[in-house]
């Protein structure tokens, strides 16, 4: 198996390329097929499929690596769920038909990657434009006020990153959960939980500090903001699973929750 | 987590379990505020203490995961591990890295052994968030060194035997210039003067630390001359990344998880208390992954200053969520329950929480210049 970053250097490669904001905008009529079928070529949706049934033979981490990639650069239809149903032994017409549901904690785990890729692309955004754009005299990035902004968006990106990431390593160690009882249940719950909430102040912070430009449909903003509002209500709202890991923590009492987060 | 990160795990809490038997709730719900020697010697006994140091030193030579695993076992549990905790976390890693071999040699294998309290000497009366203005002074003498100024918020400097102290050495272009680390021994040198500060919970904890002529001998410089201010910055971040940053009030939430299983809690509070746990696991995620970066020699100022900033914040949150939670009010009399005096406590050391360190504004013009905005 390759590397993270081998698998990342493609995935980066190809998706920097090909999805341009022109693209994206020109994407939203033409529908996903061209990207589809391009990181077909390169074996992105085969990445959790065994070698020996003709696929890559990834990992989940190569997983979180595509699936982040996907929210990071907004890519168009929905190649991490087409990934995840390949690896549960569909066909590649099965997959790309029914890739709008998948059971909810794989749903959950791939959404957190995601969310973490689209606020990682808001937050690269936000530094830029805010060293581009001057007022006062000076970028508004020179003002205080705004660094300790885009200093807190930063921290919400890395910890949404880190929690995802954490998800993914849980089901690569333990198995894809099926319900609270199995052991990488906590970190999907977790994932799909703080970025779920952390899409609010996220995209806040980067819709704030970008002014009115960043309202415009021209500007592309939106190719990060709009999946993030949608996504956090998408296989439970960070309620749902606030509540789900309470319930839990509560009924078992002091020292079994820190013993189930450390396991 | 590498191979032996859990079995180690379970040696820690059987350990914690039979040394914390008979430890009260309202020292545990200290944890590594608290200082007990006679525990810091049991947790050395047990080779716990200077677990990543390199064995030739007394150390446990093992990963910085794994003194991952032992720090968040002990945190959990509410070991009173303050009085080696400066020393195991960050003076010994600087004497490893910057001290000379009979230093090494002298200072290392006591402190493995939960012997020697350390104390660090950075903030000044003038000088807090601005630490680059500092203004204590360390002047060369024919024989070594002669420090005048005062250091003040000292933490533990009235139990310690040494402190790592920051003095100005020299002037540069930059006020961070001209700064340098010293080893000083606070039992022994004459013209130190320790005056405790009582804080607003009654407690001794922190000082003021007075240097009339101090006389110091040429080695107790530690590292480069006037280089002193990229070894603090190495420092913090071994001083900010770690699990103390948002495990302070775990004693008291894991007991506010109990009084909520009596009182047979409903939803409103699951769902408070389960956003919580995943903001304690995620911290905990990044957390791990700053230790992993410091495991492979890398020094993740930024990453730290992320976990230090978002850690405190939530370990800042949990007295308060105790009282929206439960009726039951933080009291300090010995008739309240364990519960309430550990509340009690934990309300009112929580604002320190995110001053110690370096404060939020700091900590995020620290991530801000990492962006590249300053």
């Amino acid at each position: 198996m390759t590397s993270d970053s081998l698998l990342l250097d493609t995935v980066e490669r190809l998706f920097s390329e090909l999805l341009t904001p022109e693209y994206l905008a020109g994407a939203e009529r033409s529908g996903a097929g061209e990207f589809l079928a391009l990181a077909g070529e390169i074996g992105l949706d085969t990445v959790l499929v065994g070698q020996e049934e003709g696929g890559y033979g990834g990992s989940w981490s190569d997983a979180f690596v595509i699936a982040e990639a996907c929210g990071r650069h907004a890519a168009p239809g929905h190649l991490p769920e087409i990934m995840v149903r390949r690896g549960m032994g569909e066909s590649a017409e099965q997959a790309e038909r029914r890739s709008g549901s998948l059971p909810l904690p794989a749903g959950a785990l791939l959404r957190s990657a995601q969310m973490a890729g689209a606020a990682q692309a808001l937050l690269e955004r936000s530094v830029r434009y805010c060293g581009e754009r001057e007022q006062f005299g000076r970028p508004v990035g020179r003002f205080q006020a705004v660094q300790q902004q885009l200093a807190e968006l930063a921290g919400y990106a890395a910890c949404m990153q880190a929690a995802s990431r954490r998800a993914f390593a849980e089901v690569q160690r333990h198995g894809m959960p099926a319900g609270e009882d199995d052991p990488a249940w906590l970190a999907v719950a977790i994932a799909k939980c703080r970025c779920s909430e952390l899409a609010h102040p996220v995209t806040q912070i980067a819709h704030g500090v970008h002014g009115a430009i960043g309202f415009t449909e021209e500007f592309g903003l939106q190719f990060f903001s709009l999946p993030l509002w949608r996504w956090r209500a998408e296989y439970g709202r960070h309620t749902d699973w606030a509540l789900a890991i309470g319930r839990r923590a509560i009924a078992d009492g002091p020292n079994a929750t820190w013993a189930a987060l450390t396991r | 987590m590498p191979e032996g990160a859990e079995a180690l795990r379970g040696e820690v809490r059987a350990f914690l379990a039979d040394a914390l038997r008979d430890v009260p709730l309202s020292e545990r719900a200290l944890s590594w505020d608290a200082c007990n020697p006679d525990f810091s010697r049991r947790m050395g006994e047990a080779g716990f203490i200077g677990l990543s140091f390199p064995e030739e030193y007394g150390g446990g030579g093992r990963t910085q995961l794994e003194r991952f695993v032992v720090l968040e076992e002990c945190l959990a549990a509410g070991a009173p591990t303050g009085f080696h905790w400066f020393a195991d976390r960050q003076s010994g890693p600087l004497i490893l890295r910057y001290g000379s071999e009979e230093l090494k040699r002298k200072i290392i294998p006591r402190i493995c052994r939960g012997e020697l309290c350390f104390c660090i000497g950075m903030s000044e009366p003038d000088s807090g968030s601005d630490l680059a203005s500092l203004r204590t002074r360390a002047t060369r003498t024919s024989s070594g060194w002669r420090v005048n100024g005062t250091k003040i918020w000292t933490t533990n400097a009235h139990r310690a035997h040494y402190m790592i102290a920051l003095f100005r050495t020299g002037e540069g272009q930059r006020r961070n210039e001209g700064l340098s680390q010293f080893l000083v021994d606070l039992r022994s040198t004459p013209g130190i003067r320790i005056a405790p500060i009582r804080d607003i919970a009654g407690r001794e904890h922190f000082n003021e630390v007075h240097f009339e002529d101090a006389l110091l001998a040429e080695d107790a410089l530690i590292g480069a001359e006037n280089e002193g201010w990229a070894q603090v910055t190495e420092e913090l971040a071994l001083e900010r990344s770690g699990p103390e940053r948002y495990l302070s009030c775990h004693a008291l939430f894991n007991e506010l998880l109990g009084v909520l299983k009596e009182r047979e809690a409903g939803d409103t509070a699951a769902e408070a208390i389960g956003g919580a746990v995943a903001q304690l696991g995620a911290l905990r995620a990044m957390s791990l992954s700053v230790a992993a970066k410091l495991e492979s020699g890398e020094s993740p100022a930024l990453e730290a200053a992320m976990v230090k900033d978002m850690g405190t914040r939530f370990e800042q949150s949990i007295p308060s969520l105790a009282q929206e939670l439960v009726d039951l009010p933080p009291a300090a009399s010995a008739g309240a329950l364990p519960y309430q005096q550990a509340l009690h406590l934990m309300t009112i050391l929580a604002p320190s929480f995110s001053l110690r360190g370096g404060s939020g504004e700091i900590l995020r013009g620290i991530i801000a210049r990492g962006l590249g905005l300053r």
